[in-house]
């Protein structure tokens, strides 16, 4: 409970810290990689997973006696990701996206696709005073965003995407991740914090930091080799202003905001296989000044443990 | 006592993170000039002929787009409007619109810089005949 209530702690400073305003270019909201309710700490892992998500924009134009600028976006996500235990307490992330993203505005769709950022995450586990009653994880890890997806620059008319609508960010950015588990008996809750600290890219545009954190009730039903556990929680997700040019300082005040999210979901192990699906209801969100709605999300995957 | 000093470090690291400065605050209208260069005022153009659209715009600060937009200044009927969503500090015009007009019209170029979305703009206009 100490350590929920630093994270909100957290939360709520950064959500002190922004300033919302109108939106400009809203696009589909950005997502960085957080960890969740992970399967079996005492496996490595291989896995794919499918996410999509959707958002639709509706704001005034920026030219006068010309109708709101209305335009849906549309982000789906194939991932490879896996986990491998260096040691007991050690064990590594990687997480591999392929992104295909839409944009269509009623005249003309724009559409970005391609390998995307991928990021490599190193966990240790901390350890915490024994509990006969329940059975806690702490882990808490570093890592890194690498710019491996293509970022098209806004100079190239021709080719351009909206940057948060884009395969890759073009930057090196800095990944930090809290993990923590409790689990009594069948009942356990997870908390995951994760927080993204961005760079300019070679374009000097630099995206907003951003932090995602998730708290997530399970219940295990099952025996050794077939194991079901439904799960259900909240998740919060933040983001500051972009910068269109970062060596100008040039704020874009129409990006960036604060979105909560109710999930369900269950994850399901046969043996040494498992799988996953996740729906993420939005609750509450003022993205881009409000002028930008996020839909529905989903996520589903499958993974092997060895 | 270990983990609340970690805890405090991360909201202090935080806080230092979440600061963005931005370049300027407020518009200042005679730091954003547009010009235009083509075509000339009182200019004359015959139906088929191509109507060079040449300037440019900028500002001390980012701009976020730009209209360009030819109307009959009689009727108020637009022949042209283009208008550009995009962020610099300047802009560089070169657009063209083809005279398809059959009778003659007096016409009005009219070149609009958007320095943000509180309504902050300049603009040039640019009047010049059709005569088939």
């Amino acid at each position: 409970m100490r350590i929920l209530t630093r994270l909100l702690l957290v939360f709520i400073t950064l959500g002190n810290s922004l300033e919302s305003d109108a939106c400009d270019v809203c696009g589909g909201s950005g997502n960085i990689q957080g960890l969740g309710l992970l399967p079996q700490f005492s496996s490595h892992l291989a896995g794919i997973q499918y996410l999509y998500s959707s958002s639709a924009s509706d704001h005034p134009s920026l030219f006068a006696d010309k109708p709101n600028e209305v335009s849906a976006q549309s982000v789906t996500t194939l991932q490879l990701w896996g986990k491998y235990k260096l040691s007991k307490r050690f064990q590594l992330f990687a997480f591999l996206p392929y992104v295909y993203n839409n944009n269509t505005d009623g005249t003309q769709s724009l559409r970005s696709k391609g390998f995307g950022d991928a990021s490599v995450i190193a966990n240790i586990s901390i350890p915490l005073a024994e509990n006969n009653s329940n059975k806690r994880l702490l882990l808490a890890g570093a890592g890194l965003k690498l710019p491996t997806g293509k970022y098209v620059p806004a100079k190239d008319a021709s080719q351009y995407v909206l940057p948060n609508m884009q395969a890759g960010s073009g930057s090196w950015d800095i990944i930090g991740n809290v993990n923590y588990t409790v689990k009594a008996a069948k009942w356990g809750y997870n908390i995951d914090a994760t927080y993204l600290l961005t760079t300019v890219n070679e374009y000097q545009y630099k995206f907003g930091n951003r932090c995602n954190i998730s708290g997530t009730a399970f219940y295990s039903i099952g025996q050794k080799n077939l194991k079901m556990l439904p799960q259900c929680g909240i998740r919060l997700e933040y983001s500051l202003h972009d910068y269109d040019n970062y060596e100008k300082k040039w704020l874009n005040e129409q990006t960036g905001g604060t979105m909560s999210f109710i999930s369900a979901g269950a994850q399901f192990f046969y043996k040494k296989l498992g799988l996953k699906s996740i729906v993420h209801i939005p609750a509450y969100q003022n993205y881009a000044g409000g002028y930008v709605h996020t839909n529905t999300r989903f996520e589903t995957g499958i993974f092997i443990l060895f | 006592m270990k983990y609340n000093s970690i805890f405090a470090a991360t909201i202090i690291s935080v806080i230092f993170s979440s600061c963005q400065k931005k370049d300027h605050e407020g518009f200042d209208s005679s730091q954003l000039h547009v010009i235009v260069s083509k075509p000339t005022e009182a200019q004359v153009f015959s139906k088929g002929d191509t109507v060079q659209i040449t300037g440019s715009i900028d500002y001390i600060s980012q701009l976020h787009g730009y209209s360009i937009s030819i109307t009959d200044k009689k009727t108020n009927e637009v022949f042209y409007d283009l208008d550009e969503h995009l962020h610099d500090a300047s802009f560089s015009i070169n657009t063209y619109w083809v005279d398809t007009l059959s009778e003659n019209a007096e016409l009005v170029l009219k070149i609009v810089a958007e320095a943000d979305h509180e309504g902050h703009e300049s603009s040039k206009e640019v009047n010049f005949t059709s005569k088939p």
